[in-house]
């Protein structure tokens, strides 16, 4: 396939099968990378196959035919998320618009819709519902990406992906697996799972950098990528059952959430107000400010007033448990919605061997005794 | 009251030592004196977060007749150094993890703390987790009867937001050293491998990626002990380019025991299908998550007086020291 794919967020667990489908294609990948340390160690193998280069280089690339976007803002303090939201989609468009490339292809994730959605998710804008950072985060990019595409000569694709499960995903196979060894609570639930699996994602995001134009056009900017949503988080559970050997607890008898106390400060009752909606404002007006140091400065301080004595004392069920807990609980289906022409090259079935294969592989099955 | 120095002000000072540090200050057991790194802004930040009399660079530790005690956490590499510089004077030390390069340099180490009665700590909180301690107390009991065989990995996508070169330039910025020390030492802490006069361990075959270090990914198989003592086979395997298992799996004659690498009150028992949690109650009141480790590990260096045994003493870190040393040092494959 001729032509060049500019790559964001090459470094990431999908950006590897997004690699490998692309380079199996013959199309030539150049990475653009924000951290040289990341990328040495995490594209090491990949040196010599693809070309690894900075903002300043990407916009010089020639015969660029889409700008494909895996990087998303994680790590900023509250107060600069937004500046390096902004920052980061305006280096997308930047891309696209100086290579004169002809799609942006965005990858987003179905949590726009809230961890425990309501109604029918359709492929549609998501106002932005101030919060949860990470889902705040995710749907500002899509707002930021459709206000600049509409002046732009590319076509934008934003492509929601459901929960990513496969051989390595941290979020969604691996956590599961680490929950059984470590006996923390999981459901038996039949909750949709609303899942799409790696390599499928690799595939497709190959597909939308080929398919024609007109076509993605056509199509309009919102794809669903959920195309196993239907089959239930026990089916994938239960075989990450049988692979470790363990079977799950359940939350009787877990007590609710203890764990640190904040003192009452004013530093206290700044760090709980970037929580929640209210969070939200707050760190739309703060990013507004000149001040960023300063402000940086202040919330190190404000991470300072937790009690460390607190942590030696009381249990119970985690922040972390509750969110797994809810999500696997999954009782609204998010419908797949692709552009037609594209079937996942891997079905359920297979995708199950592989998660088993892998989970083998990486020491989560415990073997019979000595 | 004691005084403290603070040498390396990277992230793991900034996200875990400093709020004890401050809730410390807040108490009066302790006055930061100096704190110093390479980064004078990164000094005077901290310098300022712990109300320090003084901040710089390493080289400028200046008078240390008004110090008690150190908390180093500078690369792995410069350790012994600043190990050395502090014993000289007899001042108390904890050091972050891993604990020096080389076995020589560890041997060399608890010499000088032994000669001058002042304790060397090595921050290795994970020996404070409730379930690797009730995993030991039962092995050492003979709950599990022979243990032939153990297996152990660790690893996760790279996802520290450092810019710092070391962790893909430095020999000892690698996996091994990284997550590796961690893991490695709850295998020999869980198997009361980790002290004695002669590293009794065997490399029998180790792959890496890439090959030299700074590796990424290892994978090895390890015979530890000897005929005398009885032998047990490692798997060992870490990784910073996937997620692995974080696990140690201890196989016994009487059963399996599972103990997480992260932080759990209690490892599980399997006994053919069925598995028990393994509750001690010596341990319930231990710390809740690995913050309150920290907290542990501190408690030991404010308490810290010449001649005090503890479980974080440098010379229960020689072997382990050996053993990584061999791991970095052998290209794959061995055998």
């Amino acid at each position: 396939m001729s032509g060049t794919v500019l790559l964001y967020g090459g470094t990431s667990y999908v950006g590897q099968y997004l690699l490998k489908s692309l380079l199996d294609s013959g199309t030539r990948v150049v990475s653009v990378i924000n951290n040289p340390v990341s990328s040495k160690i995490l594209l090491g193998s990949h040196v010599g196959r693809i070309d690894i280069v900075t903002q300043a280089d990407a916009v010089t690339q020639r015969d660029v035919r889409a700008v494909i976007n895996l990087a998303y803002v994680r790590t900023a303090s509250p107060n600069r998320a937004n500046r390096e939201n902004e920052r980061l989609m305006h280096s997308v468009h930047e891309a696209a618009t100086r290579t004169g490339a002809e799609r942006v292809i965005h990858a987003s994730t179905i949590a726009v819709f809230g961890y425990e959605p309501t109604g029918r998710p359709k492929p549609v804008p998501v106002p932005v519902e101030p919060g949860n950072f990470y889902i705040e985060t995710k749907t500002r990019a899509e707002h930021l990406l459709v206000q600049q595409a509409k002046d732009s000569r590319y076509n934008l694709s934003i492509v929601r992906l459901g929960n990513v499960v496969g051989p390595a995903s941290s979020a969604w196979t691996a956590s599961l697996a680490q929950r059984l060894l470590e006996a923390k609570p999981m459901l038996k639930t039949s909750g949709y799972s609303n899942a799409t699996y790696v390599e499928n994602i690799g595939s497709y995001f190959a597909y939308l950098s080929t398919v024609s134009k007109p076509e993605l056009d056509r199509f309009g900017t919102y794809h669903h990528l959920t195309e196993f949503a239907q089959h239930s988080w026990d089916e994938f559970i239960n075989v990450i059952e049988q692979t470790v050997g363990l079977k799950r607890v359940g939350v009787d008898g877990v007590r609710s959430a203890g764990g640190a106390r904040l003192s009452h400060t004013f530093g206290a009752a700044l760090k709980q107000a970037y929580h929640g909606r209210w969070g939200g404002y707050a760190r739309t007006v703060l990013g507004r400010l000149p001040m960023q140091e300063r402000l940086d400065a202040a919330f190190a301080r404000v991470k300072e007033l937790d009690q460390p004595e607190a942590h030696l004392h009381g249990s119970g069920i985690s922040s972390d448990d509750a969110t797994v807990l809810g999500l696997l609980a999954g009782r609204v289906l998010i419908e797949p919605h692709t552009v037609p022409g594209w079937t996942p090259p891997i079905p359920f079935n297979t995708a199950l061997e592989r998660i088993a294969g892998w989970l083998n592989a990486s020491g989560y099955a415990i073997r019979p005794a000595v | 009251m004691k005084h403290y120095d603070i040498v390396g002000c990277g992230s793991v000072v900034r996200r875990y030592h400093a709020p004890i540090l401050r809730s410390l200050i807040r108490r009066q057991d302790i006055r930061v004196h100096g704190c110093y790194d390479l980064s004078e802004a990164a000094a005077k930040e901290m310098g300022s977060l712990l109300s320090a009399e003084r901040t710089g660079t390493p080289e400028n530790l200046g008078d240390l007749s008004r110090v008690d005690a150190v908390l180093i956490a500078t690369p792995p590499e410069s350790h012994v150094a600043f190990i050395e510089r502090y014993l000289s004077e007899g001042k108390a030390v904890l050091v972050e993890k891993p604990f020096v390069g080389t076995r020589t340099e560890a041997e060399r180490v608890v010499q000088i703390s032994r000669a001058r009665k002042t304790p060397v700590l090595v921050g290795h909180f994970r020996r404070y987790y409730p379930a690797l301690n009730a995993a030991r107390a039962f092995i050492r009991e003979g709950g599990l009867g022979r243990v032939g065989r153990v297996e152990a990995s660790e690893g996760g996508r790279w996802s520290w937001p450092t810019f710092s070169r070391y962790v893909i330039e430095s020999p000892l910025g690698g996996v091994i050293h990284d997550t590796g020390s961690h893991l490695m030492d709850m295998v020999l802490y869980a198997l009361d491998a980790d002290s004695g006069s002669e590293p009794p361990f065997e490399i029998l075959d180790v792959t890496k990626i890439p090959d030299t270090e700074p590796s990424h990914d290892c994978r090895a198989e390890i015979r530890l002990g000897n005929t005398d003592t009885g032998v047990v086979e490692l798997s060992f395997a870490v990784s910073r380019l996937e997620p692995l298992a974080g696990v140690i799996k201890i196989y016994g004659d009487r059963g399996t025991l599972i103990i997480p690498t992260a932080f759990a009150s209690a490892p599980l028992l399997v006994q053919g299908s069925e598995t028990f949690a393994l509750k001690r109650p010596e341990y319930a009141a231990g710390p809740t998550d690995a913050i309150g480790c920290f907290v542990l590990e501190h408690r030991e260096l404010l308490a810290a007086k010449p001649g005090m045994s503890s479980s974080l003493s440098a010379e229960r870190f020689v072997t382990l020291t050996a053993l990584l040393e061999s791991l970095a040092t052998l290209a794959s494959p061995v055998s």
